[in-house]
């Protein structure tokens, strides 16, 4: 098959390493859009991925497989320019992925989306819109394959911010935990993060506070902060910002971690942990049936609260505020906040949020300040 | 529809809308005073509109009044029309 012209000035060149890891939820998610022909939702779940990829090694291959889609996008509607250009580019990104990277046959993808593209340079601009052909879809390679390729996968570990170490247990995993970093386990392998930012560490404490304490005086269950480890899948180990687990769950937490899902987790999205928070986490949590997950990012220019209840199909709908802008809990009974209150510069006061959620009014709220503070 | 860069990105240039674009479709050489968005490739996803520090970026159906020359330059330089 003849080569498409190189549209790319560098690629940078992929890490066995990295093609050697099964593929996220996230991305199984992206795939599965993929070939149920969701053009746009796959470029829209991939970019997500792609965005917060800090490994330069293989930012381009989720790219290329988004670009590979957007070219099929392209043809749906007839633009022939779009098609030439963007597939063109999506396959040569995905070239130095090839035979297979991530779980995905790349060599398959590739020889299939380039005889659509050399169809459609041969019809030429005129006939885009009427060529009818089934279109290529993203296949995994073998499951058994994948497990072999991980078993050689070994080397030591080195905590260094945004590299991922050997494979290692879960048991290993929580013996390292006390390190003091902000880690994760995926796929079995240690991610190391990000230091969190001050107002990361406020928001958490605010929230900690508001919904701890009202957890705690009704008897609802408990609510844990401090990079809780969570088991989320089989092999995968998540630390969200906060959790909260109701009491009849209470069995689930272990002396050092919580086994299975909590009610309630909040993460706080920073640039380095965007597609986490949105893409991995998202399908992660409504796979083992976190009930409701509240995203909020408080990035200048982003500013967005995203809150998620799980449906009686286990999908997740958004939880949309009332008419007086409050967004009501259905699994922490009574509770309720306002979108405000997470994104304002400086964050309210704890105890005010938490008497207007009980509903006193604002002077029962100056009495219960004047009893605790002993002041006349 | 397509996305369109308008004048304040006038030798501004920063190119902080390229590094976000998922198809890679915002282009310019080192002698253009300014960035355009190739119609043809781009998919109105609006990532790369909040990344621009000086706010050029517009859905083609909302570019300012004053500025609405800037969609017919667009799609000039990649050799379309409007
Ligand atoms: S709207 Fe999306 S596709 Fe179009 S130029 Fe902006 S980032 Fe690129
Ligand atoms: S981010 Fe804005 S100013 Fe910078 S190159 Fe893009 S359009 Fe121009």
């Amino acid at each position: 098959m003849n080569d498409i012209p190189a549209v790319l000035s560098t690629v940078d060149p992929p890490t066995r390493a990295c093609c050697d890891r099964a593929p996220t939820p996230g991305m199984l998610h992206a795939f599965e859009q993929f070939n149920r022909g969701e053009y746009f939702e796959q470029h829209e779940t991939l970019e997500w991925i792609w965005r917060a990829e800090t490994d330069t090694t293989i930012r381009n291959f989720y790219k290329g497989i988004l670009q590979v889609g957007v070219g099929f996008h392209h043809l749906r509607k007839g633009n022939y320019n779009g098609v030439i250009k963007v597939l063109g580019r999506g396959i040569n990104y995905l070239k130095p992925y090839a035979p297979a990277c991530y779980g995905v046959d790349v060599a398959r993808l590739i020889e299939e989306a380039s005889a659509v593209y050399w169809r459609v340079r041969d019809k030429g601009r005129l006939e885009t819109r009427d060529l009818e052909m089934e279109l290529p879809q993203v296949h995994l390679v073998r499951e058994s394959r994948l497990k072999e390729v991980r078993m050689e996968y070994q080397t030591l570990p080195a905590l260094r911010v945004g590299e991922h170490v050997r494979k290692i247990t879960f048991e290993e995993y929580l013996a390292l935990e006390d390190q003091g970093v902000q880690t994760e386990w995926v796929n079995g392998e240690v991610r190391v993060y990000m230091p969190v930012s001050v107002k990361h560490q406020q928001l958490v404490n605010f929230l900690d506070r508001v919904l701890g304490m009202f957890v705690e005086l009704l008897g609802l269950g408990i609510v844990l902060t401090d990079r809780i480890v969570m088991r989320a899948l089989v092999n995968v180990a998540r630390e969200p910002d906060l959790i909260f687990l109701s009491q009849q769950n209470r069995e689930r937490l272990k002396a050092t971690h919580l086994a299975g899902a909590a009610d309630f987790v909040v993460e706080i999205v920073s640039d380095e942990s965007v597609g986490r928070d949105r893409a991995d986490k998202f399908y992660e949590y409504e796979e083992i049936g976190v009930r409701e997950y509240l995203i909020i990012d408080p990035r200048q220019g982003k500013q967005r609260v995203d809150y998620f209840g799980l449906d009686d199909s286990g999908k997740y709908q958004p939880i949309l505020a009332d008419q007086e802008d409050k967004f009501h809990s259905r699994v922490i009974p009574g509770f309720w906040f306002r979108k405000e209150w997470l994104l304002q510069e400086n964050l309210p006061d704890a105890l005010d949020c938490l008497a207007e959620i009980r509903g006193l009014n604002d002077s029962e709220i100056q009495i219960l300040r004047r009893l605790l503070t002993g002041a006349k | 529809m397509a996305y369109i860069i308008a004048e304040p990105c006038v030798d501004v240039k920063d190119a902080s809308c390229v590094a976000v674009c998922p198809v890679d479709c915002i282009h310019g050489g080192p002698e253009d005073n300014m960035l355009y968005i190739n119609p043809d490739e781009c998919i109105d996803c609006g990532a790369c509109a909040p990344e621009c520090p000086v706010s050029a970026i517009f859905p083609e159906d909302q570019v300012p009044e004053q500025w609405r020359e800037y969609i017919q330059m667009n799609y000039a330089y990649f050799g379309k029309t409007k």
